[in-house]
């Protein structure tokens, strides 16, 4: 038997999982009022720190009943994010400085560091992470974006590769009344596989403590 | 090499090859004895259909690791087996379905989890946790002869299962622990489940581990979330 590795699997699935999460917590009100992307690429730039709670909700014909995992979320401008799952497992996403980590509490009770055998993968992700970051949501490799105006907005996100659209067929990022907050990102990854993130207790620009960028603790 | 170098060596090699000559021993036990044990034993595997949800932590082969969420389903009676598995973040990394005996099929399989040997191996692998060896609910019928129930030399009890090419003991640990492990016809360990010690108000381990040997093996630590 072959060895086996869940590598570049995860690694991808993490990577555009941050990567659509960002996209969605960054300032809706740009989106929003941008036909122009070189509006939304300034707009982006008075962003410098996003902190939000959130709540997971994952549907799959094989689950009787969906998984509800809850975290939350820290974003520090340029480029700094900590991604954090708190129940019912518990691990953490760092991004800084152009490298990603992910670390998982062991059943030992100690944090333990993925590895990756597909870092190769999870740079190309990275790239478009960002981009996004930077407001440049109109020349992303991976997902090509469209605003259905409204009450309520919502952006979706086409991925634009085929091999990308067989695990994720759309995204769409759902604004809530008050200008600039995402109230949820729901990822579609077939006809019955889906993944709800609802954000709730955003805040923008506070005072966030770097050392969530650092570790895990 | 003299020649008492290279009897040592011969007599060590000799020993080991001995070791590995057949799987451990055991001493069968009268009637009246086996029959409780073996309802012990059968009882690890319940007939019905359940869903549970853990949290994996893989260990693999050259030292990479991986934490995953595992959604698995299945039917003891038809021996039908569902399993996906997931990254934390929500995304589906891998989906299929066995029915009986038949092939596994799969319907989602994300990069490297699309290899050919990926999902047969791990349903020989989940199926090996969740159901009786051999070919039915009980372990007893279809082309498997009953377990055989005894105790190792050091006296921990033990039912055994007489598969093709391989034997399979379930030895019981504690209140609702049990290690399942299966061996070659040669001796050589080809894989091992440690269920528990504590269970759920259902009879899931709380927390298991299995592991398959050899230079490609990897082991993975189970900890029940849902059910």
């Amino acid at each position: 038997m072959q060895p086996r590795s869940f590598g570049i699997g995860i690694d991808i699935g993490t990577a555009v999982a941050i990567a659509v999460v960002i996209a969605a917590v960054l300032p809706g009100r740009s989106l929003l009022a941008a036909e122009d992307f070189r509006e939304l690429r300034q707009q982006a730039e008075l962003v410098k720190s996003i902190a939000a709670d959130f709540t997971q909700t994952k549907k799959m014909k094989l689950l009787k009943k969906p998984l509800v995992s809850k975290g939350r979320f820290f974003y520090s401008a340029p480029e700094a994010v900590r991604w954090e799952y708190r129940s019912p497992i518990r691990t953490v996403s760092l991004v800084k400085g152009g490298g990603v980590k992910r670390y998982s509490l062991s059943a030992e009770g100690t944090w333990r560091a993925d590895s990756s055998s597909a870092v190769e993968g999870m740079r190309i992700v990275m790239e478009q992470i960002t981009g996004w970051l930077a407001g440049r949501f109109d020349d992303g490799t991976l997902f090509v974006a469209s605003l259905a105006p409204g009450e309520r907005p919502v952006v979706m996100l086409s991925p634009r590769d085929k091999e990308m659209a067989r695990f994720i067929s759309r995204v769409e990022v759902r604004f809530s009344n008050r200008p600039g907050v995402v109230e949820a990102v729901e990822i579609f990854e077939g006809e019955s596989t889906s993944t709800l993130i609802e954000f709730s207790n955003v805040r923008l620009n506070e005072a966030v403590d770097g050392r969530l960028f650092e570790g895990v603790e | 090499m003299n020649r008492t170098s290279r009897t040592a060596t011969g007599l060590i090699a000799l020993a080991l090859a001995c070791a590995c000559s057949s799987p451990p021993g055991i001493v069968p036990l009268p009637a009246a004895d086996a029959d409780p044990l073996l309802r012990s034993c059968l009882a690890r595997f319940p007939s019905g259909s359940f869903e549970v949800v853990h949290a994996i932590e893989a260990t693999l082969p050259l030292g990479n690791a991986s934490t995953v969420v595992g959604v698995s389903a299945w039917d003891a009676g038809s021996r039908t087996l569902s399993a996906a598995l997931l990254a934390p973040e929500g995304i589906a990394l891998f989906e299929a379905s066995r029915f009986g005996k038949g092939d596994v099929s799969v319907t989602r399989a994300l990069p490297p989890l699309d290899r050919p040997n990926f999902a047969h191996g791990l349903f020989e692998d989940l199926g090996f946790m969740y159901f009786a060896p051999g070919g039915g609910p009980s372990g007893s019928d279809g082309d498997v002869s009953a377990p055989q129930v005894g105790r190792y030399g050091d006296g921990s009890p033990v039912c055994r299962w007489s598969l093709e090419g391989s034997v399979v003991d379930l030895v019981s640990s504690g209140e609702g622990g049990f290690t399942l492990s299966e061996y070659r016809g040669s001796g050589e360990p080809v894989r091992r489940y440690e269920a528990g010690p504590t269970t759920s108000a259902r009879g899931f381990p709380h927390s298991s581990r299995f592991q398959r040997t050899g230079p490609a093996g990897y082991s993975m630590r189970f900890t029940l979330v849902e059910q």
